[in-house]
């Protein structure tokens, strides 16, 4: 269950990696990367 | 003429610091994993873990500390368990000074701080609660988690929608991860309820007579200042009152219900056939009337909307502006744990304990529960 979890935060994060280097306005840019640092704790399990 | 593309220098330093910031929040998650020391007193006579007794919890994160203080007369066994739930800090406080300063002459006390040890490894979500308090003592600062009333869900997860516990009760399904809704427990089962388990299992191959839950909840719940017995217990639970209200604590009994399962003073009594108390202070950092909640909350327990709610009579304890501070918390406990150790011997001579260097309450009130703490190694 635990790995299912993480493949599904791994396969979010990276949706998220790409729109930051595609999106070229820097608000929305800011936006996802502060929601890439809840994912990436989330990847990793740090809670 | 073709147009090349711009290189993403913003996209990159975005990046690298959202990568700067899960660096440092990631350490101040991982630090409440650290567990606060704990200084054992010369009256210990044994330190295990509860894997010792059910190893199924071996390496895992329900296991957890177990410090045994024998007598060199036989008498009775009582079990103390602090951190059931661990944002209840006047438990698992109590827990420490007994660790480190009891010595027990007759019969033995088993004592378990951090008795859903996961707990303690996270705080709840929402809460905006402080990782950490600390109490001054006589070698500086001894600092202590605030946990969560629930294990960590990195520990234990997913919960199911509805939680059928050991004992068969319904239950909404967070409550898996709540150490008092999983006795008996199961060996099989989840962490918490191995946890349960275990601790079942000291009971049994310890021979406890008497099992003490030590916690704390909001001064708006109604079971506050109280003692909650199994019905087996309650002559024990009727001396401890009086002998309480003797002392000038303001006390009230709570039988525990029938219907009610999977909480310790229901099944210790139930499976594991001892006497078994619930001990309730009211703690204003755990209440949802509270202002903004902060480490002086928890040590000073002054609240000004407390005592708005208690002047229009919302609660169920006396709370004016000098708050139910810490100490006067640990105090309670304290005076609770003597008044149910005295009763167990006069009611069941045999059964004695008799313990040594005990923190005498008023002094706790007087000068802190840091004052009775252990000198920091």
């Amino acid at each position: 269950m635990r790995l299912v979890y993480q493949i599904i935060v791994l396969y979010l994060t990276a949706c998220l990696t790409v729109y930051l280097f595609r999106e070229k306005k820097v608000a929305s840019q800011v936006g996802a990367g502060l929601i890439l640092i809840m994912f990436l704790l989330r990847l990793l399990l740090v809670k | 003429m073709t147009k090349t593309k711009p290189f993403p220098w913003s996209s990159i330093l975005i990046l690298l610091g959202s990568l700067t910031a899960i660096f440092f929040s990631g350490q101040t998650f991982q630090a409440q994993h650290r567990p606060e020391p704990i200084y054992p007193g010369i009256g210990l006579s044994a330190e295990k873990k509860l894997s010792d007794y059910f190893p199924g919890l071996r390496n895992t994160k329900g296991d957890t500390e177990v410090y045994v203080f024998e007598g060199r007369d036989k008498g009775g066994t009582v079990l103390i368990l602090g951190g059931t739930h661990a944002n209840e800090p006047a438990g698992f406080v109590t827990a420490v000074l007994l660790v480190e300063n009891i010595r027990v002459s007759r019969g033995r006390v088993i004592v378990v701080p951090r008795a859903n040890a996961s707990a303690f490894s996270h705080s709840d979500p929402q809460e905006a609660n402080p990782q950490r308090f600390s109490l001054p003592t006589a070698s500086g600062e001894r600092w202590f988690r605030l946990g969560s009333r629930l294990t960590n869900p990195v520990d234990q997860w997913p919960d199911p929608t509805l939680y059928v516990n050991p004992a068969g009760q319904i239950l909404s399904g967070p409550e898996v991860r709540n150490l008092n809704r999983c006795y008996p427990g199961r060996p099989t089962g989840y962490l918490t309820e191995k946890v349960a388990y275990g601790i079942m299992e000291l009971i049994r191959r310890e021979h406890v007579d008497l099992g003490l839950d030590v916690h704390e909840s909001a001064p708006e719940y109604p079971v506050i200042n109280a003692l909650v017995f199994h019905e087996n217990s309650a002559d024990l639970a009727s001396l401890t009152l009086m002998a309480m209200q003797a002392e000038g604590y303001d006390i009230r009994l709570e039988a525990s219900p029938q219907n009610l399962r999977g909480l310790s003073h229901r099944e210790w009594g139930d499976f594991g056939h001892i006497k078994a108390v619930l001990i309730e202070t009211a703690n204003a950092s755990h209440g949802r009337l509270k202002g903004k909640p902060s480490a002086s909350l928890i040590v000073d327990g002054k609240d000004k909307f407390y005592v708005q709610a208690a002047r229009r009579g919302r609660l169920f304890v006396p709370f004016d502006e000098n708050g139910i501070p810490l100490k006067l918390r640990v105090a309670r406990h304290l005076a609770a744990i003597k008044a149910l150790l005295d009763s167990l011997g006069e009611l069941e001579p045999e059964k004695t304990v008799v313990v040594e260097g005990l923190p005498a309450p008023g002094g706790v009130e007087r000068m802190g529960a840091g004052a009775f703490l252990r000198p920091r190694r």
